[in-house]
């Protein structure tokens, strides 16, 4: 089917790109949500769409769909129209609700995407939530503290306040520095609302038998040589637990240990 | 929003285009567009890397031209401790101040006795200083102004003792217009800069509301008639031209320098823009508590290294130690008196006015969600982009380009590489010329429903 076939069956008009009406259509998706789209999309992809806006075409043009149809008799403004132009994207408009619009185009043979999403964490959730998921390698100094400095950079591209930074960078930095110089191999998993910021840490490594004992300041098992580097002066987890506004932890001993810290985000994003 | 101003300069009809200072920017704060640099004001920290990166002399400093001097009833020179080590082995501090007065100032101020004056003062405060640790070193305003937009959490560390040069500025005016009778406001007193970042610094200064000196005159500018102006006897004993030099004070145009002078246990001296990055990350981080003072410069080696020198950076590195240890050696100590700097400290004399204020870069949006989203969808861009950092879309990276992207400053089909890729597999045509008949828009992209 072309795009120029869809475009009847569905009674749209032409917004823009007649002249690309006869690329070939396979697959279509339909959601309002742009970033399942950036989840799901997948090169030559016909959207369906009800959100009739820049972004919708930026997204489009992103995951290089063949064509955007927004439906609900919606129409995007001449900006993105224009936009849509120069990138050789068509837009259409029908005055079809999105379910029967979809169920036209089914009945006719075309269908959906039906890969499962890798990431099945970041697609499902809301627009709002970000997760990042780092690897860190046991015993690898040489990219210690990479993980720490990265979700800093994210955070200053946000917004956030200077103060939650550091204390997000300093108990990211020695959760990591715990999985390097005790695991064999640990993750790192950032997640961010508007609401909260959390960070959950499980590692494969040798686990804590007593828990009380590792929190206290002072108490290290450090190794002379992890000393000799600067670590080890026992304030690993107790420095975590004060950068962060709530801290658990569990540890199973010849398994590892989960760490996670949360982090309150009640001022927002700075204001200047 | 205030305007942040800065030193340096893209000079249009010499820029071609050729993307060298946009690789070498360690703030990324350059873009090329439309084949001409352009500088960004909220990343840039005026270190002076663009200048020595561009073969076209495209990037120009910004620094008053000698001839500013007429605008005073009566000028000033203070030169940079650097400028001492332009020169050859046997020209000495004394012949090249006596120079610079036959170039026109009125007088000359040596600038080291003032660093040795700040050394002392330096000591005074760290002996009761119990605030966070490391304090780091404020001499240079490249350092303040990264500290200003990548560290905001460190600016409580700064050392809040005033500047060599800005004390020298505000006691000098003060005793000429005492000792001429003229208002403050016609003597100029003029930095010998080693750096076009200390211009802004005098524009705009980070703390404060002015700054003391009046204009800034690059090293470069001044060699020349400095070469031909000093004079040329037969040097003098080693001896005599050295004897009012202030040992402490010296060394202040090299990194270490000041460290050298104030009796720690343990600090540091870190010299290049992105070596100061590596040990600022660690302090952020909560390490190197136990180090009690950094120093810290933007140049290699420090201002010796000024990109407005005239000299190898480490041969007049090596002049600099040369000349403290011949001062060691003969026992010069023309230092100033510890007791009074005491007493002036006391005083506040040396306190530095107002507070630094974070500068942090522009979040992706306002509202946390809305910058969420965008955040998401620059490392959806980024995902589809080569990676190969090649900069031909005119951005330093392909990370930073997905971020422009984003924040709608550069367009997606900018990226050859992206575009080329798109071409070959048979994608659309981008932006292809409008035509006269595709401008009636409305009639030719509607069409009715059929």
């Amino acid at each position: 089917m072309t795009l120029r076939d869809a475009c009847d069956i569905l009674q749209a008009d032409i917004l823009t790109g007649e002249e690309h009406l006869d690329r070939e259509v396979k697959i279509v998706g339909a959601s309002d949500l742009m970033s399942d789209v950036l989840a799901f999309g997948q090169p030559g992809l016909l959207l369906l769409t009800g959100l009739a806006n820049v972004q919708a075409v930026r997204t489009a043009d992103i995951i290089e769909a063949g064509g955007v149809i927004f439906v609900r008799g919606k129409r995007p403004d001449q900006d993105s129209v224009d936009l849509a132009r120069r990138n050789g994207l068509p837009l259409m408009a029908t005055s079809l609700m999105m379910f029967p619009a979809c169920g036209r185009l089914y009945e006719k043979g075309l269908h959906g995407v039906t890969k499962t999403v890798s990431s099945a964490r970041t697609s499902s959730v809301s627009e709002e939530l970000l997760t990042r998921t780092f690897e860190i390698a046991g015993g690898d100094f040489s990219k210690a503290g990479h993980v720490s400095m990265e979700i800093k950079d994210i955070l200053q591209e946000l917004g956030i306040s200077s103060d939650l930074i550091r204390r997000t960078a300093i108990a990211a930095y020695e959760a990591e520095m715990n999985i390097v110089m005790y695991a064999a191999r640990g993750t790192l998993r950032l997640d961010l609302s508007p609401q909260a910021l959390v960070i959950e840490v499980a590692d494969e490594g040798p686990g804590i038998p007593d828990i009380d004992k590792a929190m206290t300041e002072g108490f290290s098992t450090a190794t002379p040589e992890m000393r000799e580097m600067g670590f080890g002066a026992g304030m690993g987890l107790p420095n975590i637990k004060r950068n962060s506004d709530d801290f658990s932890i569990r540890s199973t001993v010849g398994r590892g240990t989960d760490l996670r810290l949360s982090f309150r985000l009640n001022k927002g994003t700075a204001e200047e | 929003m205030n305007q942040y101003l800065h030193s340096i300069r893209v000079d249009p009809d010499r820029c071609k285009g050729l993307m060298k200072c946009m690789h070498r920017c360690p703030t990324q704060a350059i873009r090329v567009r439309n084949r001409k640099a352009v500088i960004l004001d909220e990343k840039c920290v005026d270190c002076g890397e663009c200048i020595n990166a561009c073969p076209n002399g495209a990037i120009v400093p910004l620094t008053n031209p000698i001839g500013d001097l007429s605008k005073f009833r009566r000028t000033v020179a203070i030169p940079s401790p650097a400028l001492y080590a332009q020169f050859g082995r046997d020209i000495f501090p004394d012949r090249i101040l006596s120079g610079l007065k036959k170039l026109g100032f009125d007088d000359v101020h040596d600038l080291a006795q003032t660093c040795g004056e700040v050394s002392f003062a330096i000591q005074e405060f760290l002996k009761d200083y119990h605030g966070p640790k490391p304090l780091i070193s404020n001499t240079c305003p490249v350092i303040i102004r990264l500290l200003q937009v990548r560290y905001p959490n460190l600016i409580d560390q700064i050392l809040p003792i005033e500047a060599p040069r800005e004390l020298a500025a505000r006691e000098i005016k003060r005793s000429l217009a005492e000792r001429y009778g003229l208002p403050e406001r016609d003597i100029g007193a003029f930095y010998l800069t080693p750096c076009p970042v200390k211009m802004v610094s005098i524009m705009q200064p980070a703390e404060k509301g002015r700054s003391f000196l009046d204009g800034a005159i690059s090293i470069t500018d001044i060699y020349r008639p400095l070469l031909t102006s000093m004079d040329p006897s037969p040097r003098e004993s080693g001896h005599r031209s050295l004897e009012n030099l202030c040992i402490l004070g010296l060394g202040w145009a090299i990194v270490g320098g000041i460290s050298r002078t104030l009796r720690l246990r343990n600090s540091l001296s870190v010299s290049s823009l992105s070596e100061v990055v590596r040990v600022f990350d660690d302090i952020e981080r909560g390490k190197l508590t136990d180090i009690d003072f950094i120093e810290a410069y933007s140049c290699p080696q420090g201002c010796v290294g000024g990109s407005l020198n005239v000299e190898n950076i480490y041969s007049s590195y090596n002049k600099i130690l040369k000349i403290i240890e011949t001062l060691e050696f003969e026992k010069i100590r023309a230092c100033p008196d510890i007791r009074k700097v005491r007493r002036k400290y006391s005083e506040n004399f040396f306190s530095l006015e107002g507070t630094v204020e974070p500068r942090p870069p522009k979040p992706l949006h306002p509202d946390l969600s809305e910058a969420i989203r965008k955040l998401k969808e620059r490392d959806e861009i980024h995902r589809r982009l080569p990676k190969i950092d090649c900069g031909a879309c005119g951005a330093p990276t392909c990370l930073a380009f997905a971020e422009d992207v984003v924040r709608g400053e550069a367009k997606l089909e900018d990226c050859p590489v992206r575009e080329a890729e798109r071409l070959r597999a048979g994608g659309p045509k981008k932006d292809e010329p409008e035509g006269p008949g595709l401008n009636s828009r409305t009639e030719n992209t509607t069409r009715g429903s059929s």
